[in-house]
């Protein structure tokens, strides 16, 4: 709420403000509980008093306490009103607007209007997610998930990087994954109590490309060996490499390997390889 | 004190809200298998609806010409302001559209989808860790199993033969918000009872504190229309605003049935959560306003 992008607590306190100054006709419980809230969230003592409330949660959640929309939305009509009837006063300076009633009130409208859309953003909907491709939802990245084929009747399981096996769980409940998102989205601890070894950290920072290859290339190719070993005993149904991934030592140990076969034509920048 | 159509609206998904919460419990501590969750709750929900439906027409009987009275004022209404709630529709659908068919979900921090698809793979209630689909290590929190979300959509999806991400990501958000804009047809209706045209203003000023407020985790414009499909959406869109309507009109039914909805779909510390906060701090305001009411009459 006490954002770079938008400026709705200040809008808030305007609104509430005005409400207090000039509303004489409602009933002042509501802009009461507005001002309690605001003091109870704005002081520190009292945020202990409610701190159990942000143990599971961040602490700036409990701004969703504060009745922003109803009583910003409130001020934004007290707003129209009385800026309609200062245009529409006969003593206005303001010439052309005199006696035009319906004018003041849709000027005064878009006045409101644009304090509300200069003091918030338009951006949000266009950077925090992005547009579909398919008409399963999922994002481009993980559009490699449409070409694995998985039986109707039974389990199929995947080693895939970050941004593909983000999206294996909410696409199909039949692709198991050997470690979770909350191996790399630690926030998701809270949902539960399972954690990973070492091995599985491991697992995820060689599929992702972000493991330490030594510098000598026999041991690089070793270590590759190693992993697409592992995997083979793990019987995991498909791999996923992005090509990035792909350097000339993975290509190699690919190459080399027993267990898996690569699926071709798949017109995507990830290469699979399902198990023999 | 008269009850509104959004009363109904939201006190009517409450119940249902409670209805699914009593077969998900039952079958989660039972351990049944889903679908035997799902065969309570469709019986359950084709009960409350026939006793709904049986409670209409007996009140139909009974007060016949002021319903008939109430539903010719609220058409004249809609017929006077035909084109501001055509062109309200318009930017809801249109809010919906963009956010919920257009874009891709957004799931950061929340584990929804795959609880749904894990319920439908193993027909079992967290049986299985969702973030694997394999057996849990350790388990997961007692805390977040009662929770009714998941079983809820997992029930839709079963019902409808829809994909999991149409119903979690798609379907259901857009519920969450026409309950959340119902909830503020209320407040309009509180706040300005006597000017049409008031009400509809503040539901367009509503409309863009959501659409330009979506700024940051807190505002309620960012939960609805990124995360409309999670419990945190249902509370701060429909609950924490129904709850506080409830207050200020003293219907004290609707806040107690915001109050078991939100240990329903949120955690909460030993059920009290953020609508109990409200009541509290409301109960604290009301107070206040009654003692200085009679200071002045003294």
């Amino acid at each position: 709420m006490i954002g770079l992008n938008g400026q709705y607590l200040a809008l808030f306190m305007a609104a509430l403000l005005f409400i207090l100054l000039t509303d004489r006709e409602h009933p002042k419980e509501f802009p009461g509980f507005c001002m309690l809230t605001l003091l109870l969230l704005l002081t520190p003592a009292s945020l202990l008093l409610i701190r159990y409330q942000t143990g599971f949660y961040g602490r700036e959640n409990i701004w969703r306490l504060l009745p922003l929309t109803a009583l910003t939305a409130y001020g934004g009509v007290l707003t129209t009103d009385k800026l309609s009837a200062k245009l529409l006063h006969p003593e206005g300076r303001v010439v052309w607007l005199k006696g035009r009633k319906s004018l003041c009130g849709a000027l005064s409208v878009m006045i409101v209007a644009a304090l509300l859309f200069l003091c918030g953003t338009c951006l949000p909907g266009r950077t925090i997610t992005e547009e579909r491709h398919s008409a399963t939802g999922l994002p481009q990245e993980a559009a490699v998930l449409e070409k694995l084929d998985i039986p109707e009747d039974g389990l199929v399981s995947l080693l895939a990087p970050d941004e593909v096996s983000a999206w294996a769980r909410i696409y199909s409940g039949r692709l198991l994954l050997p470690y979770g998102r909350n191996l790399y989205e630690p926030e998701l601890s809270a949902f539960l109590y399972d954690t990973y070894d070492e091995e599985m950290e491991l697992l995820h920072d060689w599929i992702n490309g972000s493991l330490k290859q030594p510098e000598d290339e026999k041991e690089a190719l070793s270590q590759q060996r190693e992993f697409l070993d592992f995997c083979g005993d793990q019987k995991y149904t498909y791999l996923i490499f992005s090509e990035e991934r792909c350097d000339e030592v993975l290509k190699q140990a690919l190459a080399e390997q027993e267990y898996y076969r690569e699926e071709t034509d798949t017109q995507l920048p990830y290469r699979i390889f399902t198990l023999q | 004190m008269r009850i509104t159509m959004p009363d109904k609206v939201i006190e009517g998904s409450l119940t249902v809200l409670g209805l699914a919460e009593a077969a998900h419990l039952g079958t989660l501590f039972l351990g049944l298998p889903f679908h035997v969750c799902v065969m309570i709750l469709a019986v359950l929900l084709f009960c409350g609806v026939l006793a709904g439906a049986g409670f209409r027409v007996w009140k139909i009987k009974k007060q016949g010409s002021t319903l008939q009275a109430e539903k010719h004022a609220a058409q004249g209404a809609a017929a006077r302001h035909s084109y501001i709630f055509l062109l309200a529709g318009l930017l809801v659908i249109l809010q919906m559209v963009w956010y919920y068919w257009a874009r891709v979900p957004y799931i950061q921090n929340d584990i929804t989808g795959e609880t749904v698809q894990t319920i439908l793979a193993s027909d079992r209630l967290y049986a299985l860790n969702p973030l694997t689909g394999k057996d849990f290590s350790a388990g997961m929190p007692m805390r977040l199993k009662i929770l009714v979300l998941p079983t809820l959509y997992a029930f839709v999806c079963r019902l409808t033969g829809w994909s999991v991400m149409t119903v979690c990501y798609s379907v259901m958000p857009c519920i969450v918000l026409l309950l959340s804009y119902t909830v503020y047809l209320g407040w309009a209706e509180y706040l300005f009872s006597s000017d049409e045209r008031k009400r509809l203003l503040f539901l367009g000023f509503v409309m863009m504190i959501y659409q330009f407020g979506a700024y940051a985790l807190p505002m309620d414009g960012y939960t609805l229309l990124f995360g409309g499909y999670q419990g945190e959406a249902f509370r701060t869109g429909v609950l924490l605003p129904y709850a506080l309507l409830c207050c200020l009109r003293g219907r004290w039914r609707g806040l107690l049935l915001c109050l078991l909805a939100e240990v329903c779909v949120v955690w909460t510390f030993y059920g009290l959560g953020y609508v109990a906060v409200t009541a509290l701090l409301y109960g604290a305001v009301r107070l206040f306003s009654q003692r200085q009411n009679r200071r002045k009459t003294k």
